[in-house]
């Protein structure tokens, strides 16, 4: 499924964030959105996932337009992993992997056990954690299982706001080769947010830079990430260089600007 | 719950409901007779028919009360995230009791008119859910129990306004009060039965609904449900299975707050809660009926439930603090 962006504009009450964004997102395409904090790709993110409601502008899911579409056929469409899970007490693995079937099912279907939530325990490689209470599950963990919840959701495009926040460094690389994984197994639309400039080199076919509530930069890994970048998006003197083994380039940071 | 377990849960739910029916019955003093003596489906006699008249009533009273209200309590710990919301605390369960009493000093409904108590507790929980809505609302659903512990302060402050103003009805406002399952018959059980059966039904349908509502907003939204669409509709129930329970029983206070907790250690979700629910209130019960023959003579009206369900509940919520 393709997500197109048009004229976006948003205020929180009298500030502007995002003044007039433009962006498609092919089928099957993983983008990253990166940004100093603020810049608002998170809201961009919130946008098209219909959970803020925009000032101006249009956003369309594989031609049809959002507005017009109510929650729970937003939810068919596309899967959100926020930033956090608020703890909730005793729920295991299984119960929250099992919610991915609410959109499709309505209340009386989560009463039934389904095949498509044991294949996205399985694909997401926590079929093993299904009867565990997620709150004594690691960080890591945890994000694989909401992968598996955003997998059972069945849809065709995946948004993430910061899948590897909080994780140490195996877990940060595990995460995005797993997003990676269900991207290629199911056709995945994927947009993400992350902080970290050489995961996005590394993972994403695409980059969007965002500053001052506009697209600064949008295109391949190797014409986005550039000293030029560092410095007048992240206010860092900095250096790129090319990563032989994956051909991706890699930041060098020297100085704060 | 998985496949495999649930024949083993709801063997165990059975039987663990059959035995405190027992129990419940026996200790209230009639012969074993006259029990065993309704399994032919006729009451002879004066014993079996004070079973059947008073007895069985008001062992159904203590069930259904139960189940109503820790469903209700697992229906607002799920809805507001917060593990100390319950009706008691939400301002429903005051308001419904201060409805109680209100149609019965106004005189809007007589005394042993059960669907006059029924209304009158669903407008009073209405109107002290709708009070903590107001008072807490724009802000984070969290803070509602905050709201709602500040309004059923509130509700309670009216309660004794009312009975200052006729201390003669004390006596008999006290029942509703405390809370009491004692002198159910029958007549009260005929429609609040139905609703609360009804209610239970509707929330167990909804246990998808309030799943997903459970973690947050935002987590609701990207499933596909409109969380403030959610949240009304959970509180709804609610108010409506508050009220029924409290129409029958008054205030018995804990059963909302403890059994959801005992629920969900077991994993379980709405139908766990009402039988959770269901257990404790007629063990409850059991034990006030055996404390008020051990008191024999020295109270009309014997030990209400309510004080038993008080006590017990805060000791059941002080071990689970100690051992989170």
């Amino acid at each position: 499924m393709s997500v197109k962006v048009e004229d976006l504009h948003f205020s929180y009450a009298t500030r502007p964030v995002l003044t007039g964004i433009d962006l498609t997102v092919e089928p099957g395409e993983f983008l990253a959105l990166v940004g100093v904090n603020g810049c608002g790709k998170s809201t961009l993110l919130r946008l098209i996932a219909g959970l803020l409601e925009p000032s101006s502008g249009k956003i369309l899911l594989s031609g049809a337009d959002l507005k017009s579409l109510s929650r729970r056929q937003v939810a068919q469409r596309l899967a959100v992993l926020h930033q956090s899970l608020p703890p909730v007490p005793a729920l295991t693995v299984r119960q929250l992997v099992r919610q991915g079937r609410y959109p499709h099912q309505g209340p009386f279907g989560l009463l039934r056990e389904s095949d498509s939530m044991d294949e996205a325990l399985e694909l997401a490689g926590v079929a093993h954690l299904a009867d565990r209470v997620l709150d004594t599950l690691s960080g890591g963990e945890r994000q694989r299982v909401r992968l598996a919840l955003a997998v059972a959701q069945n849809t065709g495009i995946l948004l993430l706001d910061e899948p590897t926040a909080h994780l140490d460094i195996r877990h940060q690389l595990e995460v995005l080769d797993l997003v990676r994984t269900l991207r290629e197994i199911r056709g995945l639309t994927v947009v993400t947010v992350l902080h970290e400039l050489d995961h996005a080199a590394r993972f994403a076919e695409r980059i969007v830079a965002l500053h001052e509530g506009r697209v600064w930069a949008d295109g391949e890994p190797k014409h986005v990430i550039t000293p030029e970048l560092l410095a007048d998006v992240f206010g860092v003197a900095g250096r790129v260089v090319t990563d032989e083994l994956h051909g991706s380039p890699r930041c060098l940071l020297d100085a704060a600007l | 719950m998985t496949s495999t377990t649930s024949p083993a849960r709801a063997v165990a739910a059975v039987t663990l409901l059959l035995a405190v029916a027992a129990a419940h019955l026996l200790v209230s003093g009639q012969p074993l007779g006259a029990i065993t003596g309704l399994l032919d489906g006729a009451a002879d006699g004066q014993a079996e028919k004070i079973v059947w008249e008073l007895g069985v009533p008001r062992l159904l009273t203590a069930l259904l009360t139960g189940a109503a209200l820790g469903v209700a309590g697992y229906v607002l710990q799920a809805t507001l995230r917060n593990s100390l919301a319950a009706p008691e605390f939400s301002g429903v369960n005051p308001g419904a009791v201060l409805g109680i009493l209100g149609g019965l000093t106004l005189g809007l409904f007589p005394a042993d008119s059960a669907a006059g108590a029924l209304l009158a507790a669903l407008a009073g929980g209405a109107l002290g859910g709708g009070l903590t809505w107001l008072l807490s609302a724009g802000r984070d659903p969290a803070g509602l129990v905050v709201h709602g512990l500040l309004g059923s302060a509130l509700l309670a402050g009216l309660t004794t306004m009312l009975l200052a103003y006729q201390p003669s009805r004390f006596g008999n406002a006290l029942r509703w009060l405390i809370g009491s399952v004692e002198g159910r018959v029958w007549e009260h059980l005929a429609f609040a039965s139905w609703w609360i059966a009804g209610g239970i039904a509707v929330a167990w349908a909804c246990s998808g609904m309030l799943a997903v509502l459970s973690p947050s907003d935002d987590h609701a939204a990207s499933l596909g449900l409109h969380p403030g669409l959610g949240r009304a509709i959970a509180l709804t129930l609610a108010i409506a299975l508050t009220a029924g329970a409290a129409s029958l029983a008054g205030a018995i206070a804990f059963v909302g707050l403890a059994a959801p907790h005992v629920a969900r250690r077991l994993g379980g979700r709405v139908r766990t809660v009402a039988v959770v629910g269901a257990i404790a209130l007629a063990g409850a019960d059991s034990l006030a009926q055996l404390a008020g023959q051990l008191l024999d003579g020295t109270h009309r009206l014997g030990i209400p439930t309510g004080v038993i369900t008080a006590l017990a509940g805060a000791a059941v919520l002080i071990r689970l603090g100690r051992s989170q």
